[in-house]
């Protein structure tokens, strides 16, 4: 059998994890992601992508370290 | 053929002083310029800030710059997920094929397909048919992509904005090679990403900030954050169906780990680790260049409604016909200039919104950068693809064999004249064509790159026939989905059914790749050792 790394498995699991995990939450609450936080008024759901893209780095920094 | 919106001589200075430095580095890297390896691969010594930089700005084509934000406000929040898979296939890339392919350290794309599957002569055509016609098609967009600023911006007539583009791109191209696309295309990632900031952030102060521009947005669009369970609807029917949504995900998903002017990119870097590394940087430059352009398309039609200067034109028509008024301020600016399609002026038409002539030097820069650095990566994989693998290897050409470097650069003025040629009238199908490039390369020859590495059992038949079958696949039901029902982003057979560029050929040739391989005899024990093994260990 082939050796994958456990880096490589990490990296798309926490990857399609992240992704589906929106996706379900995304289609159970539909108005999700035109809420916004009162007193703060911003988009909860934007900065969730931008978390999605933080994660993109670090899921890049485990695999290049 | 003005609407309006005068050149302010700062724009013209910050699109020459940009001319300039690409060109100087152009004549500065002709020196370093010796070798064959000089010119193909920059020597293998690049960093891996500089190596990720370049990548980002020669993967991410005028597309991502004129075409997404303008898909945002159309599509709505649902789109928001194709521009995050694009920077999400980035980590994976780098232990799926960058680290591997540059410990293997190949000199072009089809070398791999050569010796990983043992066919010398047929692994340059199974892999250099989709690379070539692919190639073309991005190029010439990209041509056309950069005409656009210039046209658009600059006000320089069209064909003049297709030759000047051209004949800068050939400038640093021919004279250094791989050394200068890659220290240009590193500088032009900067500007592209810096532009892509600057703008998002002037939009939400122009707009009253950050609150405030969310707001708005939801008021103009109230389905834009719609998501297909919604109630409500969303606001285009693309964005209806979860397999939409999904298959926009994954129709550019994993296009980083397999499309050839990317690769070509990690035998660049000085060694294993930094082409990993390169990575990182992608992701990071990348991340940040598509959250400003997810903040940029969800605020154009909102900034383009209440501030461009042809918005008061503009409100009559869209009240006769019922049309956004931001659309009809797109149509009016494609009307002047008459090039491109109405998507491609989002990004100029918000950034003209906020008014402000520095500004405008940053975008067309920006805009001009993005472009140019994938003219100049699809040119350093034709040129190796035609002169060193196919008249060098191939049909065993004696000059492009002694003298490789003069081959390649007589081949790069080849590739561009013909490429400028169709850019000065191009057919809007062969624009439209770049959606199908992606997914022939990801069908056809995708599987046989990424499981050449990862899998055993993968053979040569499977990579024969894999291209052989997706190739036509790919462009027949893409076509039919085009001519029949008018978008590609339907299944041929029917319209109910979302399927962004028939992205499911991407599976399918995976599948199919796997079965064939599974019947067909396995590679010698020398392959599987070299490939699947010695690959994957640490150095």
């Amino acid at each position: 059998m082939m050796k994958v790394p456990k880096k490589l498995i990490w990296a798309f699991i926490m990857m399609y994890g992240y992704a589906i995990l929106f996706w379900i939450v995304e289609a159970a609450n539909p108005g999700i992601t035109k809420k916004f936080v009162a007193g703060a008024p911003l988009p909860v759901w934007y900065t969730c992508i931008i978390g999605m893209l933080v994660w993109n780095v670090i899921i890049a920094w485990i695999q290049s370290s | 053929m003005q609407y309006g919106v005068g050149v302010d001589p700062v724009v013209i200075i910050g699109a020459i002083l940009y001319f300039v430095i690409i060109i100087l580095v152009g004549i500065y890297t002709k020196k370093l310029t010796v070798s064959a390896a000089d010119y193909y691969v920059a020597g293998r010594s690049v960093g891996a800030f500089t190596n990720g930089a370049a990548l980002t700005s020669t993967y991410l084509s005028p597309a991502s710059f004129l075409g997404m934000p303008c898909f945002i406000f159309i599509l709505g929040y649902p789109f928001w997920w194709a521009m995050v898979s694009i920077i999400a296939g980035m980590p994976l890339a780098a232990l799926m094929t960058a680290g591997p392919l540059r410990k293997y350290a190949p000199v072009s794309f089809t070398d791999y397909y050569c010796d990983r599957y043992d066919m010398p002569k047929a692994g340059r055509i199974v892999a250099g048919i989709p690379t070539l016609v692919a190639g073309i098609l991005y190029v010439i967009l990209s041509l056309v992509g950069t005409a656009i600023f210039m046209v658009a911006l600059l006000h320089v007539p069209y064909k003049l904005s297709v030759l000047l583009a051209a004949i800068i791109v050939l400038l640093y191209t021919v004279l250094g090679g791989m050394y200068a696309t890659t220290w240009n295309a590193a500088f032009q990632c900067i500007l592209m990403v810096l532009a892509a900031f600057i703008l998002a952030i002037a939009m939400i102060a122009k707009m009253g900030g950050w609150s405030t521009y969310w707001h708005t947005i939801l008021a103009t669009s109230p389905k834009i954050f719609n998501v297909p369970s919604d109630p409500a609807g969303v606001q285009h029917p693309f964005m209806a169906m979860w397999l939409g949504v999904i298959g926009f995900y994954f129709t550019w998903h994993y296009g980083f780990s397999a499309m050839p002017y990317t690769v070509v990119r990690f035998f660049t870097a000085m060694d294993v680790k930094t082409a990993r590394r390169s990575i990182l940087w992608t992701t990071i430059l990348g991340g940040i260049l598509y959250a400003s352009l997810c903040i940029i398309g969800s605020g154009a039609r909102a900034i383009m409604e209440k501030f461009h200067p042809l918005a008061a034109k503009a409100a009559p028509i869209a009240a006769a016909k019922g049309k956004p008024l931001a659309i009809i301020i797109l149509v009016l600016i494609k009307k002047t200039f008459g090039i491109g399609k109405v998507t491609d002026y989002a990004i100029i038409a918000a950034a003209e919104s906020v008014g402000s002539s520095v500004l405008m030097a940053i975008i067309v820069a920006g805009g001009l950068s993005i472009a140019m650095s994938t003219v100049a990566g699809w040119i350093m994989v034709l040129n190796s693809l035609i002169s060193r693998d196919w008249m060098g290897k191939l049909f065993g050409s004696t000059f492009a064999e002694e003298k490789p470097v003069l081959s390649a650069r007589i081949w790069t003025v080849i590739i561009l004249v013909v490429c400028g040629l169709i850019a000065l009238n191009p057919p809007a199908l062969v624009l439209d064509l770049s959606g199908w490039a992606f997914v022939v390369i990801l069908a056809s020859i995708g599987p046989s790159m990424v499981l050449g590495i990862w899998w055993k059992r993968a053979t040569k038949a499977a990579t024969i026939w894999t291209a052989l079958l997706m190739t036509p696949a790919t462009l027949i039901t893409w076509l039919y989905a085009k001519m029949h029902f008018g978008k590609p982003h339907f299944f041929f057979l029917s319209k109910k059914i979302i399927t962004p560029h028939q992205f499911y050929w991407i599976f399918i040739g995976l599948i199919l790749f796997i079965l064939i391989s599974l019947m067909t005899k396995p590679p010698s024990e020398e392959a599987i050792q070299k490939y699947c093994v010695e690959l994957h260990e640490e150095e």
